[in-house]
């Protein structure tokens, strides 16, 4: 006969106790073994009979040993210890709902999911998840209990998670987004490829283009674009930005139709007869128009011409170049008129087909024709290129044409390679941020596993399953894991704003569009997923291979040991030491901020407006450009409170550098590539005074200085220091190059200045006389005793009043024109302090998790000490110094990489040493600190023990 | 057994009928009380111990001896531990604890005078 599965049929009799799983499995089984001793000894004569008889009986016979099942249930619960309730919400003594007593017919019945059956009854889904759910519950009370721990571990996981999502996020929008395009699987990039060159895959020329466009068995449309920068005007507003000028076939061979308005189209785009027409980008609409749906039929100017803006780009369209995205686009026909091509190469006309051949500035997209492959694509390229080879042998020998599947392309082939990598680097990196989180937080609920080893065991013992064991920790890291997903992402949500946000004081802007879509959210689940199995799989198989006797005796199991803890160690120390690394960066850029704001830049910034004028864009010649600036200068000088106006090739501290190799006459001899490069600035004598550059010696520039008269200079104190020491440099000659005529004679000396950066040593510098030099680009200075807005309407209505088409850029104040000198200090302030306080977190975790794993092994010789009449602050001091000497280690590791890694932040650092010792000392004190209370915890837990338990312990 | 804590103080409620509730109730913890004071015992062995030194007069069913050491166990008088033997099925015994032998003195002591005042009364006059 078979063995009746007495366990089976108590959980029949009793679906549910309410009870923790394990509580639960104890009084089954009991009742199951009370049960068969019961029913072994009972005096039957049937127990020979058959299995449908017996089982019969069976069902019978435990019915009758447990007649009211509601009566016992509720008297268990009733009289369970708290521990063993599993319900928050359950009423003591309350009584769960009355099962019919059936026999027999009990299959309907939900099986309990916790039941320890051996029976192979399959668990059915339901009793799964409510498995699960009553693990996640459990889990969440425990976590709950110590929310130092769970606060520690969450955070250290969102900072691991949230970086990994936030370059991410960063990598997806540059590799993975799809073309903004329809059907973009159809569409190419054609490459003028020269194999060998230093690009191989370039622009082609107009000409060429127009050869592609005519495959019509290969494409069914091509389309050229030109990206570069213009002048865009709107509403008193005049700057520099991103245009692209695209053939009439671009958006209908893209596929894109506009949101508002229309997008121009081959009728817009005649040579020689384009409309004056622009559409906007998404962005520039809701930037340059606040999203007003009038924008459309506006007319803006672009290099100093009106456009109507016929339509809007939607949101989604970014152009076709990863990272830039063009603000407007104008038809390709107005390169000519607005002269934007003469930027792409000589201007001979387009009479001259080799040299209009060699003018490769279009990037061209085509669309394959139906049935078309790429391959037949690419020969048919190559037969055009050989022919054109042979045709135009001057401008085309030796090149071809090639196509890329256009989803391939990020921003041209050869650069996509680079970039590629530099994205795999950039995970690996997080990556590695994130797998020493991981360590940390196991490390964490290593030390934590060692204090719940008995209860595990207890657990075991009671005749839970070890996969039940595993699954409830696993839960706990699943959850663990969760919530920092979630904190992760509000990081990495945060951290794209600001990237966003960010404005690189760069002439272009560089625009990602990065955003949490669904790839993102998928990754961080992964990765949240990924985490939670790494550092939550070590304690897990630690507690799997719990061996019971010893566990439940307390000795040191199997898992965590001596290589575990010293590689733990040697993490510890590396993180102490690369987080006071990035602190004494981080220090250090604070400070050199604080001080940045003291610094004297060697002019005065305040009360002067500044512009940029550029008319030679607009066909300006020579002498038109000379009239214009006098004219400029003359009738913003007449305006009331306007004390000074004047011109310089560029300002200070604008991230704009000129050099030049000079020496002084009697040093002339030195050959040429030996000359120290000064930095130099052409400006009219006006500029020191709108500028408040103050006069050392002799004169400035004047109205004596002309093309004709010799060549005059006036230099810094600095220059004059080391060029003639001791001397008077009035009169004096600097060599600017070998020839004698061009040699400039001192005339004046000027106060030091800043030029590059605020934070650098005195540099020399010469400025050369405007009217000598005659620079193409001009910033206008004006400095009033009034108001500065006032002064930057004067200076736009003075330069429309010459020129109603002129285009102005940067026409703002000195103050903002030269902050941008603080971008690379701010940024250091804020990636430094960001990674610095990230790192310190992370050590402190790993740190806190080393030393509560480290007491949480050695209780019972911490017992023993005591017993041996250590004081309990003897016990605080030798927990705290363990920790600290890691820390310490750690810290001097990391003071000395410091000490030699920020020579490296000179150019960013004002008016402090990279060695600055206050730093230094500040730095270790703030790191010693926090190690100090990450030691502390454990520390006192340790101190905190009864000597007595702590032996009992063994 | 690790953290088994105070049990809570309510009303019991057992599977028998409620007139010799509570009288049947006091003697089955004073028998089980006493059985475990010779030694430990499993859960079946204390109801066949009860059978047999009763003559049958006093018989468990399962549930209501599982329910009865489940209380006892709850108050701390006595103690369970599984116990695996070789070659069987491992068990559950049950020892006394110190304070359930205290209570069983107190009991032994409570039950003496009560069935000697019983004793007196009734049976006098037979």
């Amino acid at each position: 006969m078979a063995e009746p599965d007495w366990q089976a049929l108590v959980r029949r009799r009793l679906p549910s106790l309410g009870l923790r799983p394990e509580a639960e499995g104890a009084v089954v089984e009991e009742l199951a073994a009370m049960l068969e001793d019961a029913w072994a000894s009972e005096p039957r004569t049937d127990h020979g009979a058959t299995d449908m008889l017996s089982a019969e009986a069976q069902e019978a016979w435990v019915a009758q040993q447990i007649p009211d099942t509601q009566a016992l249930t509720a008297a268990i619960r009733t009289h369970a210890p708290a521990a063993a309730r599993s319900r928050l919400d359950a009423p003591l003594g309350s009584t769960l709902p009355a099962r019919p007593a059936a026999r027999g017919t009990t299959r309907d019945r939900q099986p309990d999911s916790r039941q320890q059956d051996n029976s192979g009854e399959r668990r059915r889904f339901g009793g799964f998840m409510s498995g699960w759910l009553h693990d996640v519950r459990l889990a969440f009370r425990l976590l709950v209990r110590e929310p130092l721990f769970t606060l520690l571990a969450v955070l250290t996981l969102a900072v691991g998670i949230g970086l990994n999502s936030a370059v991410f996020s960063v990598v997806n929008a540059m590799l993975f987004s799809p073309l903004p395009a329809a059907d973009p699987e159809r569409l190419v990039r054609v490459y003028s490829q020269q194999p060998g060159g230093f690009l191989a895959h370039g622009p082609v020329s107009t000409l060429d283009y127009r050869d592609l466009a005519e495959l019509p068995e290969v494409f069914s449309s091509v389309a050229a674009a030109s990206t570069t920068m213009l002048v865009f005007e709107h509403a008193e507003r005049s700057e520099m930005m991103v245009g692209e000028l695209v053939s009439g076939s671009y958006f209908p061979t893209l596929g894109v139709s506009a949101v508002a308005g229309r997008l121009f189209g081959e009728a817009e785009d005649r040579l020689g007869a384009a409309e004056q027409v622009v559409v906007l980008s998404h962005a520039a609409w809701q930037q340059q128009f606040e999203g007003a749906p009038d924008a459309v039929g506006q007319v803006v100017r672009v290099n100093g011409t009106p456009l109507t803006v016929i339509g809007i780009a939607p949101e989604t369209f970014h152009g076709l170049t990863k990272g830039l995205t063009p603000t407007f686009w104008l038809p390709l026909g107005l390169a000519e008129p607005l002269r934007i091509r003469d930027t792409f190469g000589p201007a001979q006309g387009p009479a001259d087909p080799t040299s209009e051949r060699r003018r490769r500035w279009l990037m061209v997209t085509g669309r394959l024709a139906p049935g078309v492959s790429h391959e037949r694509a690419d020969a048919a390229l190559a037969s055009l290129g050989t022919r054109l080879a042979e045709a135009y042998p001057a401008s085309n020998e030796g090149r071809t044409f090639v196509s890329f599947p256009a989803n391939d392309v990020r921003i041209m082939p050869g650069v996509d390679q680079i970039l590629t990598t530099a994205s795999v680097v950039l995970m690996v990196l997080v990556g590695l941020v994130l797998l020493i989180a991981c360590a940390n937080v196991a490390s964490m609920l290593l030390s934590r596993a060692a204090d719940r080893r008995k209860e595990v065991a207890t657990r075991l013992a009671m005749g839970a399953s070890r996969t039940a064991i595993f699954r409830q920790l696993l839960a706990e890291s699943s959850l663990l894991a969760l919530l920092g997903a979630g904190g992760g992402l509000l990081l990495a949500m945060w951290s794209n704003r600001v990237l966003n946000a960010i404005e690189l004081p760069l002439v272009v802007d560089l625009e990602l569009g990065l955003a949490i879509d669904g790839r993102v959210l998928a990754f961080t689940c992964l990765v949240a997923a990924g985490t939670a199995l790494i550092f939550g799989l070590v304690p897990a198989v630690d507690a799997g291979r719990t061996n019971l006797i010893s566990a439940l005796r307390d000795k040191a199991s199997a898992g965590g040991g001596r290589g575990g803890g010293r590689m733990r160690k040697v993490l510890v120390v590396g993180q102490v030491a690369v987080s006071t690394m990035l602190l004494v960066s981080a220090g250090l850029t604070v400070r050199s901020l604080l001080n940045a704001h003291l610094l004297e830049p060697g002019f005065d910034p305040d009360g002067v407006a500044v512009a940029t004028f550029a008319p030679q864009l607009q066909g300006y010649d020579g002498e038109q450009v000379k009239a214009f600036y006098d004219q400029l200068v003359t009738r913003l000088g007449s305006e009331p409170g306007v004390e000074h106006v004047g011109m310089a090739s560029y300002l200070p501290l604008t991230f704009v550098r000129n050099t030049n190799g000079a020496v002084p006459s009697d040093r002339r001899e030195t050959p040429i590539d030996d000359w120290p490069d000064l930095e130099t600035a052409s400006v009219d004598g006006a500029y020191f005074d709108a500028m408040g550059i103050a006069v050392r010696r002799g004169r400035v520039f004047g109205d004596r200085d002309t093309p004709d008269s010799p060549r005059v200079t006036v230099i810094n104190e600095t220059l004059a220091q080391r060029f003639w020491p001791g001397q008077d440099p009035i009169g004096r000659r600097l060599w600017v190059d070998p020839s004698e005529e061009n040699a400039l004679e001192v005339v004046g000396v000027v106060a030091d200045g800043k030029y590059v950066t605020l934070g650098e040593s005195p540099r020399p510098f010469y400025y050369a006389a405007m009217n000598q030099t005659r620079p193409a680009r001009r910033v206008v200075v004006a400095r009033t005793a009034a108001d500065v807005p006032a002064l930057v309407r004067t200076l736009r209505r003075s330069a429309r009043e010459l020129d109603p088409a002129i285009a102005i850029s940067d026409l703002q104040s000195l103050r903002t024109a030269t902050s941008s000198a603080l971008i690379l200090p701010r940024a250091g302030v804020a990636v430094f302090g960001l990674f610095g306080g990230l790192g310190l977190l992370l050590a402190a975790v790993g740190l806190y998790g080393l030393m509560a794993y480290s007491v949480s092994r050695r209780i019972h010789e911490i017992g023993i000490r005591m017993a041996m009449g250590a004081r309990r602050a003897e016990i605080l001091g030798m927990v705290v110094r363990g920790g600290m000497k890691l820390t310490v280690i750690g810290a001097l590791v990391g003071l000395v990489a410091a000490a030699l890694a920020s020579r490296a932040l000179t150019a960013i650092l004002y008016g402090i040493e990279p060695t600055d010792w206050l730093t230094f000392v500040a730095v270790t004190f703030f790191l010693l600190t926090t190690a100090l209370v990450a030691t502390w915890l454990p520390a006192r837990r340790a101190a905190r023990l009864d000597p007595q338990d702590a032996l009992r312990y063994e | 057994m690790p953290h088994m804590e105070k049990p809570h103080s309510s009303t019991e409620e057992e599977a028998v009928p409620a007139a010799d509730r509570d009288q049947k109730k006091a003697a089955a913890d004073l028998i089980v009380l006493a059985l475990l004071e010779e030694r430990d015992r499993h859960g079946y062995e204390i109801a066949k111990q009860i059978e047999a030194r009763t003559d049958g007069a006093i018989t468990f069913h399962v549930a209501s001896l599982y329910t009865l050491l489940y209380r006892l166990e709850g108050k701390e008088l006595v103690a369970g531990r599984w116990v695996e033997k070789s070659g069987q099925r491992r068990r559950r015994y049950y020892r006394l604890t110190p304070r359930g032998a205290s209570v069983l003195a107190t009991e032994r002591r409570r039950w003496k005078v009560f069935a000697q005042a019983v004793g007196q009364v009734a049976f006098s006059h037979g």
